[in-house]
């Protein structure tokens, strides 16, 4: 009798065991039967909102990686290649897509419908052998932080899967309006809490914010520092003294700044926000939350 | 009756030559006719799955047989390109898919195809061992490559340069096989299949090399200012694509406006077939679209005139054949006046002579279909080979 107990143990243990996998990407117990692909947070937080729980959504980045420069390992790509739908960020944001080989067929550009609205950016030039000069132009990619562009994402997320998936249509739908009500509150909340910036030296400590500048009407110059490393004084000096002077500086920052920099920083009169751009899962929160708690430190 | 058929054995084994010239005369007219015309139903019938299995072809105007040879079998004539963005102006259109192919390199003699996953799903093709390729640099080699070179997933490939004497040209890459497909029977079996984007590495629109903004040595960088590094020949480029490098492979410009030979195109219904055909005869949509049963059709039809012409040649040829096989027999008879006649003072009847004779004839014809059924069997090992000399 023991011994059959033991076992029932045991086999229910391992069953326990193969649904956690599960668990993790579906978030819900339900063996589901198709599986979508993303390429960032942002458009894991679209996807799961408008599909539901019915669809298992997943992104094989980790967390500690910046998505944007994300290099797959040969079973990260098999997981890409073996999802129903890979929905991509567009504007150049997965870098890594020139070098792998995806199903074209499965793959959706979801800014594919916005690219007239992309920011260009030149790269460095080279030259060399009979080809003669040429530079690797890049485009900017953070296009959620425009909250009209994340509209547009999500939607067409929205509208590929309701062209695939037609007996889910009126689920997508559901789940699509209410996602629209939040991201169009967002995008107010957005422009009203960039509005009183708007005659600012606006800043960023790394080119990733061209999109929210576009859209809420600031005119940001940015650096290359990196959150958490120490800026040389005189490289912070420099900086300041390209603020002109403007009673009102704002300086963004991806993540929190070494705190001499800060310090330094905040002597000058410049405000230090951590805004978020959340490319990757958020520590805490979600989508939506972690952009509200980014216009709460403009205040 | 046993006697007749040994004393017929006898005679034909005695006189070996002349019983093994009549034996292959009589085999090879059995067997020509039967065996061409079974060449040409199930090249035809290949021919016409493939074609079938393809709905359409977009590819730069120009020959539309070349065109279709060059997607169905791979045979890399000089046609002229047609741009990747070619395949999103179609799949914009909504009326189905698109599927590019670059067929213009090889690789120990075999065709490297470039295409994208979507192709293996379209023609069913499944790796026999390893899997699908998954970065750029990696292939798939087809059923017969493996065979033939004695390849495995695990081994590498190097393409061939477009000419040995381009000593400036683009520089050979290696290849990884990764996955060896399973056994089709069609020209898939003879083909390397690699991503698109590693066709453009061979051809030289995507390389590797070094970091140049992080070169600092003066014989490789001849020039450096704000925006611009000018690099020199010593520059090393990479001619495998490693995990180690994969990274410092780039390509210039926009990938969309890089060549490819041809776009196959699987139109959801029968109505979007049309649809989009219509649009891109009246001119609304650049190049030419083609059905490749239709194109195949009217290939074969050629053939299906020599194979007239053919028939009627066999038919003299055969006529003339048995005259003269009636006279060899006529003038053996006579040759055979004193055995004849031997045979029938010991006391063999007209009728045992004539049964022995008729038994001789029976073993030559019996023969000689064995000959020409087994020439028939082996000829549907030459299907293939009789469609790429005759027809492709």
């Amino acid at each position: 009798m023991k011994q059959i107990f033991a076992l029932f143990v045991i086999l229910l243990t391992a069953s326990s065991c193969g649904n956690s996998v599960y668990k993790e990407q579906s978030g819900t117990e339900h063996p589901a039967q198709i599986t979508l692909a993303v390429s960032n947070y942002p458009l894991l937080y679209f996807t799961q909102e408008i599909a539901g729980d019915e669809f298992v959504v997943i992104f094989p980045v980790p967390g500690d990686i910046d998505p944007a420069f994300f290099e797959p390992t040969g079973e990260q790509v098999s997981s890409y290649q073996s999802a129903e739908i890979i929905f991509i960020n567009g504007a150049g944001y997965e870098s890594w897509i020139d070098k792998v080989s995806l199903p074209r067929r499965k793959i959706v550009n979801t800014t594919a419908k916005v690219s007239d609205q992309y920011i260009r950016e030149k790269g460095m030039s080279h030259s060399h052998g009979p080809d003669g000069e040429h530079d690797h132009a890049e485009t900017a990619f953070t296009t959620w932080l425009d909250q009209s562009i994340a509209l547009e994402q999500a939607k067409l997320i929205y509208e590929t899967l309701k062209e695939s998936y037609p007996e889910s249509s009126e689920l997508f739908e559901a789940n699509f309006k209410a996602l629209e009500v939040e991201l169009t509150a967002l995008d107010t909340q957005m422009e009203k809490a960039f509005s009183s910036w708007a005659d600012a030296s606006v800043s960023a400590s790394h080119p990733v914010y061209q999109y929210l500048g576009a859209r809420y009407g600031l005119h940001i110059y940015s650096e290359h520092w990196e959150p958490g490393q120490k800026v040389e004084a005189e490289d912070v000096k420099t900086f300041i003294e390209s603020l002109h002077h403007n009673e009102s500086q704002l300086m963004l920052w991806e993540g929190e700044p070494h705190p001499e920099t800060r310090k330094l920083l905040e002597e000058a009169d410049v405000k230090v926000v951590v805004f978020l751009p959340c490319g990757n899962r958020p520590a805490e929160g979600d989508y939506l939350t972690t952009m509200k708690q980014n216009l709460a430190k403009l205040d | 009756m046993k006697d007749s058929i040994y004393l017929a054995y006898r005679y034909l084994t005695y006189n070996r030559v002349r019983s093994l010239v009549l034996t292959f005369s009589v085999a090879i007219i059995i067997f020509l006719p039967v065996g061409l015309k079974r060449l040409i139903s199930e090249s035809e019938d290949q021919m016409l799955s493939r074609a079938n299995s393809t709905p359409l072809i977009a590819g730069k105007k120009g020959s539309p047989t070349d065109l279709v040879i060059n997607t169905l079998y791979f045979q890399q004539e000089k046609i002229e390109t047609l741009t990747m963005d070619y395949a999103a102006i179609l799949d914009e259109t909504g009326f189905g898919y698109s599927i590019p192919v670059m067929s213009s390199y090889s690789a120990r003699g075999f065709p490297i195809v470039g295409t994208s996953l979507d192709y293996f799903d379209f023609r069913n093709l499944s790796p026999e061992s390893g899997r699908l390729f998954g970065v750029v640099g990696e292939c798939v080699i087809g059923f017969n490559v493996a065979r033939r070179l004695d390849l495995q997933a695990g081994d590498s490939l190097i393409s061939s340069p477009e000419s040995f004497f381009d000593f400036a040209g683009v520089y050979p890459l290696k290849m990884d096989i990764v996955g060896v497909l399973d056994h089709s029977n069609t020209p898939d079996d003879d083909a390397i299949f690699v991503d698109v984007k590693t066709t453009w590495i061979i051809m030289g629109l995507g390389h590797g090399h070094q970091d140049l903004v992080q070169v600092y040595d003066p014989t490789i960088v001849l020039e450096r200012s704000d925006s611009t590094v000018t690099a020199g020949a010593k520059l090393f480029m990479y001619n495998q694509i490693d995990p180690e490098n994969l990274d410092e492979f780039h390509f210039h410009g926009d990938i969309n406006s890089y060549p490819i030979t041809s776009i196959i195109f699987i139109p959801e219904n029968q109505k979007a077939s049309a649809l989009l055909r219509g649009r891109i005869e009246s001119g609304e949509i650049d190049n030419q679209l083609v059905v490749p049963t239709l194109v195949v059709d009217n290939l074969l039809q050629s053939i299906f005139r020599i194979k007239q012409i053919f028939n009627s040649v066999f038919v003299i040829v055969g006529l003339a054949v048995s005259l003269i096989f009636g006279l060899v027999i006529a003038l053996s008879l006579r040759l055979r006046k004193d055995e004849l006649y031997t045979m029938f003072t010991i006391g063999s009847g007209k009728r045992k002579i004539a049964q022995i004779i008729g038994m001789e004839l029976l073993l030559l014809v019996v023969i000689s279909a064995l000959i020409s059924g087994i020439m028939y069997f082996i000829t549907g090992f030459f299907i293939d080979e009789f469609i790429n000399a005759f027809i492709i």
